[in-house]
């Protein structure tokens, strides 16, 4: 419950300096007196409270959840998970303030300065290390396809982020080896921890929802290890001054990100075949279908931006700005609010305290991210179209996208209202659940579940 | 075999073949890079920023630049950015090779910085002291030198004080809307000089065997006004100008 609590600050602090940079961009004079408020510094702090305050405390909060139902085992060292997570609050909260007074590494996805970095290194692997050793000594032994993406994610983030600590700051590589190795850290991010833990809620809660074992544990692993095996390898922009056989290579890499994605689509579909319907009704399934749709936008990007006219008219420009939009807000975003609704109300024992908030929460920040995503994608592709022509001056690219940052404003203001009616239903759900003294450890395991997915099960 | 260890094992692998073929690889390719003699020039490329400038990229890097500009001169097949004028060729490797950070950038909100020196000092008709009061007083507020500028403006980089005595020969010469009151001066604090000494040396106009220049008949127009090279203020030429000019 604390990381989802801490997660969701987080994320309303990131949606508010989001606008006050959205605000910037059409009005560069707004809060420029103070440096702690310039555009530059608010950017990176919000994207880090977004990323490490929100997704990545809301993702654990649900691994924790998981993980326990899925060993048959309850919580074994959720004191140690506990410190973990305010070391991993206070950290960020300093890291975040170090931004603010300019003291940004320069590399993008790493901003936060050393002194903040070490010390969600160590939070991490005081969450990370008692869920391994729960998983390792669990009940249930085979591994659900689900597992497989939260292990990935639980084990590969320590290391990233240590190594691209290690040859960014401890011991610098030389030249543009740096954007290389930060380039690497982003896309492995992403799609190894992000993209599986957006997977997992997808392929753990729709087959519970449906009421049927996912259609086959194969494919499902098939799909974890393509993500795995070419994730890495993808992503590296076709204009940027890196070898040509490096570019050419993580091309072809991030093509092959599609086989992931039909994994997934084919045995989730297979799983609700039928049962459809059930996502125009439950409330956890509407958000899990636009998660997946929003997935499946952000792939056909992907593969579309290996295409050198395509990335020609959209690289450094708006477009990616929406694309990034899109995966922390649609895709993952949506994904960890439909843990959210479904772990909750177990934890507390209770059901949310009105669904008409819940609708509301959920159609304002489809809404909102409609008008927010569009506006950029527009603004974006008009500035990409304009660069593209040598004798266009440079200021009508930034002329002709302004009229569509202010649907950036109003998207982004729009999520901030939006998710009020998602606070209020948690804090009436915290209050609840800190009233009858709800701890992890007491969280009972069904020994008997319907809905479950069955390992290797096959139609 | 357990799983769990099949699971890890396979990911960190994984990991580590990505981290070898994306960093370790070019590494081995490149990272042994040295200077460059080039004849043209009668020197070696790149070198290292002297002292002013590498602080001034400190100022760029804690202020977040990079979050609207890039340093990244694109290929033609994907970009206009060399007929535009923004360099004779794209940005290569050795480009980056004293630079620490690497701020390559992923959007632009304003221009590509990657050899904004080149493009503004090419105006060989001002001095490089006129060079230097002009983007001062454009870091000090954009509009005043392009009424449409979207960039912030960054006066925490200035001292706005009281006249005493004479006036401080660094101090900024504005037409009289944005003058300050009576009285006051604005005058550049050291890390807004550090700055754009920081950004008069950027520079890609040494021509590479990986990365020669466009053609000559390719020769793209020159760009000036409010587009990627910063126009000329009505700054006055004057002898105490000259003589506080800002060393890089």
């Amino acid at each position: 419950m604390c990381l989802f609590t801490f997660g969701l600050m987080w994320l309303l602090t990131a949606l508010v300096f989001e606008l006050v940079n959205a605000v910037q961009l059409l009005r560069p004079g707004f809060m420029a007196e103070c440096p702690v408020f310039t555009y530059g510094r608010v950017a990176p702090a919000a994207r880090q409270a977004l990323l490490f305050g929100f997704a990545v405390q809301a993702g654990l909060g649900m691994m924790v959840w998981m993980m326990a139902r899925m060993n048959r085992r309850a919580l074994a060292h959720a004191g140690v998970i506990t410190v973990g997570v305010l070391f991993w609050n206070v950290g960020l909260k300093i890291g975040f303030l170090g931004l603010l007074l300019g003291h940004s590494t320069g590399f993008p996805g790493l901003e936060l300065p050393a002194y903040s970095a070490i010390l969600l290194l160590v939070s991490y692997l005081l969450i990370a290390v008692p869920l391994l050793l729960d998983f390792h000594s669990r009940a249930q032994r085979d591994v659900y396809v689900s597992q497989y993406f939260l292990l990935a994610a639980l084990i590969v983030f320590p290391g990233i982020y240590g190594t691209a600590q290690v040859l960014l700051i401890l011991d610098p590589v030389p030249g543009a080896i740096q954007a290389l190795v930060y380039g690497w850290y982003d896309r492995m991010f992403y799609t190894l921890w992000l993209t599986p833990v957006a997977l997992a809620a997808a392929l753990y809660f729709i087959p519970k929802l449906v009421d049927r074992p996912l259609h086959s544990h194969q494919i499902g692993v098939f799909g974890f290890w393509s993500l795995a095996v070419v994730g890495g390898w993808s992503g590296i922009s076709l204009g940027a001054p890196f070898p040509a056989w490096l570019v050419s290579l993580s091309a072809v890499a991030t093509v092959m990100l599609i086989i992931p994605a039909v994994c997934a689509y084919v045995n989730l579909c297979k799983t609700a075949s039928g049962r459809l319907g059930l996502f125009r009704t439950d409330p956890v399934l509407r958000y899990l279908g636009v998660s997946l749709a929003a997935f499946g936008l952000v792939t056909l990007y992907d593969v579309l931006s290996v295409r050198e006219g395509f990335a020609a008219i959209t690289e450094l420009t708006f477009v990616d700005a929406a694309w990034n939009m899109l995966v922390r807000y649609g895709f993952v975003g949506m994904s960890l609010f439909a843990a959210i609704h479904f772990i909750v109300p177990r934890l507390s024992q209770i059901g949310w305290l009105s669904d008409t908030l819940a609708k509301i929460h959920l159609f304002g920040t489809i809404t909102a991210l409609a008008v927010g995503i569009g506006g950029l994608a527009i603004g974006g592709i008009l500035q990409g179209l304009i660069m593209s022509v040598p004798e266009a001056p440079f200021a009508n690219a930034t002329r002709f996208s302004h009229p569509f940052l202010y649907l950036n404003v109003v998207g982004i203001g729009l999520l901030i209202v939006a998710q009020l009616p998602l606070l209020l239903n948690f804090l009436g759900q915290l209050i609840i659940c800190c009233s009858t003294c709800c701890l992890p450890d007491e969280v009972e395991v069904e020994t008997t579940t319907t809905n479950t997915e069955a390992v290797g099960a096959n139609a | 075999m357990n799983q769990g260890v099949i699971i890890a094992g396979g990911v960190i692998l994984a990991a580590f073949l990505s981290l070898w073929g994306v960093v370790f690889n070019p590494m081995k390719q490149f990272g042994g890079q040295q200077p460059r003699s080039i004849e043209t020039i009668g020197g070696y490329y790149p070198t290292k920023r002297p002292g002013m400038a590498r602080q001034g990229r400190e100022v760029y890097r804690a202020n977040g630049c990079v979050e609207c500009h890039t340093q990244q001169v694109r290929p033609a097949n994907v970009s206009s950015d060399q007929e535009r004028g923004w360099a004779r060729r794209r940005s290569v490797f050795q480009d980056y090779l004293y630079e620490t950070p690497v701020m390559l950038g992923d959007r632009r909100i304003g221009p590509d910085l990657a050899n904004y020196g080149g493009r503004v000092l090419a105006d060989d008709q001002t001095p490089r002291s006129g060079h230097v009061r002009n983007q001062l007083l454009y870091l000090y507020n954009p509009r005043i030198i392009n009424p449409k500028s979207k960039m912030p403006a960054y006066p925490y980089l200035f001292e706005k004080r009281k006249i005493s005595g004479q006036p401080s020969p660094n101090a900024l010469k504005f037409d009289e809307w944005w003058a300050p009151e009576e009285g006051y001066e604005v005058v550049p604090k050291p890390e807004a000089e550090q700055l754009v000494a920081y950004l008069l040396s950027l520079r890609i106009e040494v021509p590479l065997a990986e990365a020669p220049f466009l053609p000559d008949d390719a020769e793209p127009t020159p760009v000036v006004g409010s587009t990627n090279v910063t126009p000329q203020a009505s700054v006055p030429e004057t002898e105490a100008a000259d003589q506080s000019d800002v060393n890089p």
